[in-house]
């Protein structure tokens, strides 16, 4: 009896921090007094996600010199990555610099907020960075931080939005915060197709490099076979590198798309704050979305979900387990033609 | 004495190449001025870029009297991991082109120091991209 005790006990101990805090926070009685809205974008164009490498926990095995040696080499690969990445962006961002996402964000959020039923919107702000806000933030008043990210996806297919939403009460101390409301929104545009290499304007070459062969000796053959084989392999290869697919898509959305571009980041942002409002007003607990979760189709096991908004154009689905149980995400449907499973 | 006047002759001859030559070169690019756009967002670290001395150094390469405004209409320095990435957008006033510049440092110690350097770099890059289309010599000069 006393072993059992025991292992029940040690069980208790060591699993406590097991059981995952779910994402949402829900907001349960209206908010009387005003709530002012900080909204934070801290980034000043458009970016993209990159590969970063990060081997610290390799490295660090080999102590402090291993591990200064990792983080010299890492920083030497991102930074490579980064430069690259910027190149990519340029013209992009050059067809952008008019489009200001910030004002639009901002004037979102306050033809959305005002006359909800969970709050009553007092200011609205836009900075560039949380010190900066916090300046402004007085002890005991009611707070929506909204923090804002929007970049391209990794292969430069598709643009996205990510929305950080978190009600407090100000405290004395950031620690002293009481959340209120808390819940993060993800908005993916449609994706571009994947680009296809024309090599049709190859096969002349490639028949010439064919014939100029034909004409050689077996022994030259043999010696040049290696470089022959690198050439045709170039020819008549139909799809592009990762590098030489993320140039050709950011010479698109620079040229053709650029208009789209911004239509897409516009549409994400009514989204986006249009998904908000609601959300707020909705006061069902996170935990509650967990049995009504399943796997839709398209989707891993492991991903279990609930539809929130299913039409012909996007789903709207909310994450029903684990540390991102109640998020929400909406993106193209999974019909659609090209579409890609985005919201995993 | 025949044979010594042909080998001075020789070696005049032989050697005319080498007389060092020093060639000017007179830049054609005008001189640069550059401001701050008003509603231009700088962190604290970004405020006063140190950029006079490098702008002087251009300008008094300068034989044009036309100075050219520039106006930073953007500039930032994004953080990743372990790295610092400065950006500057430079526009010619009263001209519709837009010239960026940046660079990349390995983020030591995130020192306000460091966030300048690098952002400092990104705006001379521009202003190197502006001098190289400005500094072309008309055909007839």
């Amino acid at each position: 009896m006393i072993k059992k005790i025991g292992v029940l006990l040690f069980a208790v101990v060591f699993f406590a921090g097991c059981s995952t805090t779910p994402h949402k926070v829900s907001i349960q009685n209206k908010i009387e007094t005003q709530v002012d809205v900080i909204s934070i974008v801290k980034q000043q164009e458009l970016e993209a996600l990159f590969p970063i490498q990060n081997s610290a926990a390799v490295s660090m095995q080999f102590g402090l010199i291993g591990a200064l040696v990792g983080s010299a080499i890492d920083a030497s690969a991102n930074s490579s990555s980064a430069e690259k990445t910027t190149d990519k962006l340029a013209d992009i961002r050059n067809r952008l610099i008019n489009y200001n996402f910030d004002d639009i964000l901002q004037s979102n959020i306050e033809k959305s907020l005002v006359g909800h039923p969970s709050m009553s919107l007092g200011k609205v702000a836009t900075f560039k960075d949380y010190k900066q806000a916090k300046k402004q933030m007085r002890s005991g008043n009611y707070y929506l931080r909204l923090s804002t990210e929007y970049k391209l996806d990794l292969d430069f297919r598709v643009p996205f939005i990510v929305t950080y939403a978190t009600l407090i009460k100000k405290g004395a101390t950031d620690r002293k915060d009481e959340v209120i409301y808390k819940n993060t929104f993800t908005y993916f545009a449609d994706s571009l197709p994947e680009p296809k290499k024309d090599n049709v304007g190859n096969i002349a070459e490639i028949a010439k490099l064919k014939a100029a062969r034909a004409e050689l000796t077996n022994t030259e053959k043999r010696n040049s076979k290696r470089s022959y084989n690198k050439k045709m392999k170039k020819l008549s290869a139909t799809e592009y590198t990762f590098d030489e697919s993320v140039s050709e898509l950011a010479h698109v959305w620079a040229t053709t798309k650029s208009e789209q571009l911004k239509s897409y980041l516009t549409a994400g942002i009514q989204e986006v704050v249009a998904l908000l409002a609601i959300d707020m007003a909705d006061p069902i607990l996170a935990d509650t979305y967990k049995k009504d979760g399943q796997v839709l189709p398209g989707y891993p096991k492991s991903h279990k979900s609930v539809m929130v908004k299913d039409n012909e154009e996007r789903d709207v689905i909310r994450f029903s387990d684990g540390h991102r149980a109640g998020a929400i995400c909406s993106m193209p449907n999974l019909n659609a033609e090209e579409s890609k499973l985005v919201c995993l | 004495m025949f044979i010594r006047l042909l080998t001075v002759i020789a070696a005049c001859y032989l050697f005319s190449g080498c007389a060092a030559t020093k060639q000017v070169v007179q830049s054609c690019a005008p001189k640069f001025q550059l401001l701050m756009d008003d509603s231009l967002h700088l962190v604290a670290p970004l405020k006063q870029p140190q950029l006079n001395k490098y702008l002087a150094g251009k300008n008094l390469n300068s034989q044009r009297e036309e100075i050219v405004v520039l106006k930073l209409v953007k500039g930032y320095v994004n953080i990743y991991n372990m790295i610092l990435e400065g950006h500057a957008v430079l526009k010619v006033d009263g001209e519709d082109i837009y010239f960026r510049g940046s660079d990349t440092d390995s983020n030591m110690a995130n020192t306000d120091g460091e966030w300048r350097s690098v952002f400092n770099k990104a705006v001379k890059n521009a202003i190197d991209k502006v001098e190289h289309k400005y500094s072309q010599c008309p055909v007839n000069v």
